[in-house]
């Protein structure tokens, strides 16, 4: 996997994947509650399965060095309301 | 109450610090800076004391920040602050900038130039009462020159100035309490934060912007380099902090203290020292008297927390906030 960005899709939420500034330190895949982060050879992050994500935005949150990016619907969807269960757990 | 998805929507809105800056992988301090910045709505200066921040962000020809950003010295960030907050209020006497749309100003210091060199310049402008908030990113030693202890380097830590070894166990003093300096200047916001507790230190920059007057908040950052940790760990082990009760989480407003995160278990210290290898002679043949002695360090400082919140809010009641936008404050932050 080498490509310096990718571009995650589930319904109308994008997840944006800036490869290129990724400095392999972990901190995401240690926070992503679904589990789906993981680097690759090179030591940059990818997303392994993006079924999964939940689109909680956590990585987003925590990552130092703005790799990923996440659009949203502004929508009253199901996964907002994941979303919402994810963030009242948040602390 | 902020959630993930309003920091996210104000970060959309306007990205005021970047990627691209060379911040170590696993570095804390982005991390508390872009929670701070995405907490506050209105427009924002940032001045910036030197330090690992200031010297990662901007490497010309290129800058992190898209912000308006003031880089000073080590020891007159906060006089900096009081100058362009000055100017801020010249300007808008004579009709140069709107009277209605104000402006937060937010000053970045690392440990060093906040503990030590700056100390001077901040105990002046908390004293003058300039309108600013303080944010001091703590990783417990000068990262950014070599790892030299700073005083908010804790005890036994070994650092490249107070080494560990046959003679020395590293360092020998207890770090000081910056917080309660600031809270003994009378300003009406002090905090204390963690980057591994995101939501809480968000709140108390919503709490600290909105009051009158300097806040001052104190924020837990780690450093991979000079704790020597693991990257991914960074922020577990800022979580540990919180937890085995090194590093509370509370908060002072109007002078009354208030605790914002009681950790569940009463944790011994050695999870936490444990976690770094700037601990690891502590964990040596004849070091467990030190071991033992910041325990009890850490156990006196609670307990002195714990009677000064007692007395001040009779420790779970919620307080009224000195601020017109935030009247609902759930108790645990």
């Amino acid at each position: 996997m080498d490509e310096a960005a990718r571009k995650y899709n589930q319904g109308d939420a994008i997840l944006n994947v800036r490869r290129e500034w990724c400095k392999g330190c972990d901190l995401c895949i240690d926070a992503c509650p679904e589990d789906i982060l993981a680097l690759d050879e090179t030591d940059k992050i990818y997303v392994k399965d993006i079924s999964a994500c939940i689109f909680c935005g956590i990585c987003a949150e925590r990552c130092p060095d703005f790799v990923f990016s996440l659009i949203r619907s502004q929508k009253e969807t199901p996964l907002n309301n994941i979303i919402r269960f994810y963030e009242t757990d948040s602390g | 109450m902020p959630t993930i998805k309003e920091l996210a929507a104000n970060e959309n809105r306007e990205k005021r610090f970047r990627g691209g800056h060379s911040l170590c992988s696993g570095c804390g301090i982005p991390i508390a800076v872009r929670t701070v910045l995405n907490s506050i709505e209105t427009p924002v200066v940032v001045v910036n004391a030197t330090g690992c921040l200031e010297v990662a962000t901007t490497r010309f020809p290129t800058t992190a920040w898209n912000v308006p950003w003031l880089h000073v010295a080590f020891e007159n960030a906060a006089a900096a602050a009081s100058g362009v907050e000055s100017a801020y209020h010249a300007l808008v006497r004579r009709g140069k900038l709107p009277e209605n749309e104000p402006i937060t100003f937010v000053v970045f210091g690392g440990d060093g130039g906040t503990y030590d060199i700056g100390l001077q310049s901040l105990s002046g402008a908390l004293e003058r009462g300039h309108r600013f908030l303080y944010i001091c990113y703590d990783n417990e030693a000068y990262m950014n020159t070599g790892i030299q202890r700073s005083s908010a380097t804790p005890f036994g830590a070994s650092t490249t100035t107070s080494p560990s070894g046959k003679v020395s166990f590293g360092k020998a003093q207890q770090r000081k309490d910056l917080t309660a300096i600031a809270e003994a200047h009378h300003i009406r916001y002090v905090g204390q934060g963690s980057i591994s507790h995101w939501h809480d230190l968000s709140e108390k920059v919503k709490r600290a912007t909105g009051t009158e007057g300097p806040s001052f908040i104190n924020v837990l950052s780690t450093c991979q380099l000079g704790w020597r940790h693991d990257p991914k760990n960074a922020v577990s082990i800022a979580r540990l902090a919180v937890e085995t009760r090194f590093w509370p989480l509370y908060e002072i407003i109007n002078g009354r203290y208030r605790m914002t995160h009681i950790p569940d278990r009463n944790l011994p210290i050695e999870n936490w020292l444990k976690t770094q290898g700037r601990f690891k002679h502590l964990f040596e043949d004849g070091n467990k008297p030190v071991i033992e002695e910041i325990q009890r360090q850490v156990d006196e400082d609670w307990d002195r927390l714990l009677r000064r919140c007692r007395n001040d809010m009779k420790f779970f009641e919620p307080l009224e906030v000195p601020t017109n936008q935030h009247h609902n404050i759930d108790f645990y932050g």
